[in-house]
């Protein structure tokens, strides 16, 4: 087949932008789906093959957790037990259909995994992962204990299936859907067929999502959470999101579960589940769109071919109890594919040549080429208010990182900061955006006080920042970290991305063609397919520069951008910043470089030791006494490089206040 | 219940919740000072170490019981059979996962855990076995508090083994080089010490820890092979509640959380377990550092 016609695009009004091939793959496996179990028609087999279509709907919500958002839960079993519980009781305790009895089970896990992760998911790495074992066995004891409600180890008998064609569907019966006259289909096959093209359209519509906004904003926090606030993304918000949607598709897995053989029992849904739902995403793949389906096929198949083994004669005695354990295969690999292929089956299968040719191409291609944004078009309709610092005061402990400091940034000056090492410069930064909570005083932005807004909330106001230890997303090429900065400003919502409808891939479209013009605006247009990562310290920081333009922000906030990078990059950097600077965007520089200072601000606030020494144009700044006195002390109290050898600069003199810094990665 | 015999039943059921939770309370604290020992040298900490303590006390039964081998025998095997897994686990499961997606560690020890479980599964089968005290199992009386001297032993033997390792962690050369490694593994490095044999040791020390738990509880608690995981996730509870880098947090902590889970089963003894995790979901919402541990601000 020609590959262009392969990949070219459909404009429908949902999956906008699917290729030829993602559609005919898509109809290829439907009609699979349908047919084969026709063909196949074994009650045993379609079992496993149910079991294989719900697990599926779970791994690829934990996947979505696990490998996209990056947060552990071995507490998926837990949420799994909900929505089977839930649905199963309703199904025999009310009269409701079983459809909705169904849906219920899994918006009940979904609200289960909320209430689980509004207070937990403060906590982080082992703490999160400890809390959600613990979920996970809170579950069990009462699914064990409260007999009343779920019966305990006797299990909730008589769960009866869902409705199709005017009857309840149950395993061991069949049916004649077309009539008397024509053929007989077990409803073992009907199950299936349901279960089927559930995590069917679930795996589309994660592929969807994960396309899409929703799935670069939960790449990008996993990445950087304080540079996900700094683009206005609520961090916390969109945890709790991811969280809830992986319990929510934990639930319907779980439900699905409790009506294919109408009986569940405690004993089910030890701890253990938990740690098969994580196997099947890790070993299939994590962070891949297909690798929970192929880790859940492959570890759903391989209990039952270990039985089968175990049950021929060359198999010695001592085996078959080894073979029966089919969890110590599942830890085994668990250990050795973390170790040996931490991509998973599903990344191995990319790396065969001519598979990736056949996953469904992005359906907003980068554009090849952009013409520069105009200054004029940097940053439109906002307004710019003076961005104040009022006696502000950031203690930690003891220590005073920020004693008293007042400034008053103008709109459409470059504003410089400077100071020795330890002088406050960083803090003043992590206070005014939102980073740090003030010990005293005030911020504001024109009339707004901002001390208590988190970081997100500063960024929409109009206030974003550059970081001195660069924080980009850096598995996200480039134009996608600059698509990051246009967060606040896309409005297709939910709904959109999973249906990825026209009005989403109009907007995703439009926004990526902007971003290029903004690349091309700080020359670096070339780069907008390479990894973030992968690009030298001196793009990195252009690189970061145009993620907070795309903001177009009121005032934006260069944290040492000079840091690390050689001196013909720092010509570059203070000519991209003038360049800012004649669109109209107020800037606040902080700088040891006292050359790209001195050369770019209009004016000029000294800070030593939490306090402010002086203020003026950058001519006065140079022959204050006490800015001489401050970097290069007096005679009497010469003093070595006291720290951050990696600054690039040489310091002469400054205390030590920030506080003390993460423990090496 | 009405509000008076809550209270009532809270004190008649306190005498022995205490004796019986100090003794519960101390193995927490054993088990937690191992994820606090391996947790400051390197941010990671064994998940299977509830496992690890579930072979240390089958092997006990396997040795003392079936083998007939005494108590000052058994001890110091089950010390050298763990201090080996922690190496192996060092190796394995730890050292070439620190980087990975950050919570590789975490992954793989919980893998460890769960082929730890079915590894005794299938080695001494799924009944529990009981492993007799070498202080005779007739309680002493104070009043109507019964304890067993096995317990009297718990209290005294965790109690000693603490103290041994913070004496040894903040007086010997050794210590202080595994404290320097915790402070910062980069400068240790440059002044000499081994970083990598550190973080082994430290490993060592977590699983000997979690052996002597194991050891000292079998006689108390029926020994089998899902013994372990809900000792190792309380005693984690107790480590982040009282300050996975504070050590004698995580003693107060421990103890106290051995006290609260018998209180909580005097009143309804199938929701012990749950109360523990309850409370520990509780904490960690209300103050995510834990309880003692100071709120650092992220450098960025």
């Amino acid at each position: 087949m020609h590959p262009s016609f392969w990949s070219r695009r459909i404009d429908a009004p949902i999956f906008s932008g699917v290729s030829v091939g993602g559609v005919i793959l898509t109809l290829a496996a439907t009609l699979a789906l349908v047919i084969v179990p026709i063909l196949v028609d074994n009650a045993y087999i379609m079992r496993i093959a149910q079991q294989i279509a719900f697990y599926t709907i779970a791994a690829i919500g934990l996947n979505v957790l696990v490998g996209y958002q990056g947060q552990v839960s071995l507490g998926h079993g837990g949420l799994f037990a909900v929505g089977a519980y839930g649905s199963a009781l309703l199904a025999t305790q009310t009269s409701i259909s079983v459809w909705i009895a169904i849906a219920a089970g899994a918006a009940l896990a979904g609200i289960v995994g909320a209430l689980l992760a509004l207070p937990t998911l403060r906590a982080k790495g082992p703490y999160l992962a400890m809390v959600t074992i613990a979920f996970s066995i809170i579950v069990f004891v009462v699914a064990q204990s409260w007999v009343g409600l779920t019966r305990g180890p006797e299990g909730i008998k008589n769960i009866p299936g869902p409705d199709l064609f005017g009857t309840t569907i149950r395993q061991l019966r069949t049916y004649a859907p077309f009539g008397d006259g024509g053929p007989a289909i077990s409803g073992a096959v009907v199950y299936f067929w349901i279960v089927g093209l559930a995590a069917l359209a679930v795996q589309l519509l994660a592929n969807n999502l994960l396309a899409g906004r929703w799935g670069r904003t939960i790449n990008a926090v996993r990445q950087s959470e304080v540079a996900a606030e700094t683009v206005g993304v609520s961090v916390y918000r969109w945890k709790v999101g991811a969280f809830a949607f992986s319990a929510v598709l934990a639930g319907l897995s779980g439900a699905f579960f409790a009506h294919q053989d109408g009986y569940i029992v405690s004993d089910t849904f030890t701890f253990n589940k938990s740690v098969e739902l994580l196997v099947y995403v890790i070993l299939g793949g994590a962070r891949t769109l297909f690798g929970p389906l192929i880790g859940t096929t492959v570890l759903v198949i391989l209990p039952e071919f270990l039985k089968t083994i175990s049950e021929y004669a060359f198999v010695p005695a001592w085996a078959k109890p080894i073979l029966e354990h089919y969890l110590l295969f599942y830890g085994a690999l668990l250990i050795l594919f973390l170790i040996a292929m931490p991509e998973g089956m599903a990344g191995a299968l990319k790396a065969i040549p001519g598979v990736k040719s056949l996953l469904p191409p992005t359906p907003t291609p980068t554009p090849r080429t952009a013409t520069a944004l105009a200054p004029a078009e940097l940053v439109v309709g906002r307004a710019r208010p003076t961005l104040v610092a009022d006696d502000v005061k950031m203690y930690f402990g003891g220590v005073k990182a920020v004693d008293g400091v007042s400034l008053a940034i103008q709109p459409g000056t470059i504003h410089g900061l400077i100071g020795p090492n330890g002088s406050g410069k960083s803090t003043m930064v992590n206070v005014m955006t939102g980073v740090y909570r003030p010990t005293g005083g005030r911020v504001r932005l024109g009339d707004t006080v901002m001390n208590h807004l988190p970081p997100h909330s500063i960024a929409a106001l109009g206030v974003t920042r550059t970081f001195q230890n660069i924080q980009l997303f850096k598995d996200l090429s480039v134009i996608d970290n600059v698509m990051m900065g246009y967060h606040l400003r896309m409005r297709y919502g939910f709904v959109d991305q999973l249906l990825r409808t026209r009005r989403a891939r109009a907007e995703e479209t439009a926004y990526r063609q902007r971003a290029m013009a903004l690349l091309q605006f700080l020359d670096i247009a070339q780069l907008a397919e390479a990894e973030a990562q992968s690009l030298p310290y001196g793009h990195q920081r252009l690189v970061e520069i145009a993620r907070a333009l795309a903001l177009e922000p009121a005032v934006l906030i260069l944290d040492e951008p000079a840091a690390g990078i050689n001196a013909s990059e720092i010509d570059q950097v203070s000519e991209v910043i003038r360049r800012i600077r004649s669109a109209g965007v107020t800037i606040l520089v902080i700088e040891h470089h006292m050359d790209l200072v001195m050369s770019v601000s209009d004016h000029v606030v000294a800070l030593d030791y939490g306090k402010k020494i002086a203020e003026g144009t950058p001519a006065e700044i140079q022959a204050n006494p006490r800015v001489i006195e401050a970097y290069l002390g007096d005679q009497d109290s010469f003093a070595l490089p006291a720290e951050e050898p990696d600054a690039g600069t040489v310091e002469l003199a400054g205390a030590v206040a920030s506080p003390r810094p993460e423990a090496t990665e | 219940m009405d509000l008076a015999e809550i209270v009532s039943t809270f004190f008649r059921i306190l005498p022995q919740a205490l004796v019986s939770g100090v003794a519960l309370g101390s193995v927490y604290a054993l088990i937690a000072q191992g994820y606090y020992v391996t947790f400051t040298t390197t941010e990671t900490l064994n998940f299977a170490q509830g496992e690890f303590l579930m072979v240390g006390a089958l092997t006990s039964f396997s040795l003392m019981v079936l083998a007939g081998v005494p108590f000052l025998v058994a001890l110091p095997a089950v010390v050298a059979l763990m201090a080996a897994m922690g190496v192996v686990l060092e190796r394995i499961a730890i050292r070439p996962l620190r980087q990975l997606l950050s919570v590789g560690w975490i992954l793989s020890t919980v893998g460890t855990s769960v082929i730890l479980r079915q590894f005794a599964e299938i080695y001494w089968g799924r009944e529990q076995k009981r492993v007799p005290s070498i202080f005779g199992d007739v309680p002493l009386y104070l009043g109507n508090v019964g304890i067993f001297p096995q317990e009297v032993f718990i209290i005294v033997a965790s109690l000693l083994t603490m103290g041994i390792l913070l004496v040894f962690l903040k007086r010997s050369t050794f210590g202080k080089a595994l404290q320097a490694v915790a402070f910062n593994p980069a400068a240790a490095g440059l002044m000499g010490i081994n970083v990598r044999q550190m973080v082994v040791v430290s490993y060592i020390i977590s699983s000997a820890l979690a052996g002597i738990a194991g050891i000292l509880i079998a006689p108390v608690i029926f020994a089998h092979a899902e013994m372990g995981a809900l000792l190792g996730l309380k005693a984690f509870a107790a480590a982040i509640i009282g300050g996975i880098e504070n050590p004698v947090g995580i003693l107060l902590m421990g103890i106290g959380l051995g006290i609260a889970e018998f209180i909580v089963a005097g009143y309804n003894a199938s929701f012990r377990d749950a109360a523990t995790f309850l409370i520990l979901i509780l904490i960690l919402a209300w103050r995510p550092q834990g309880l003692f541990e100071r709120v650092t601000a992220e450098k960025v």
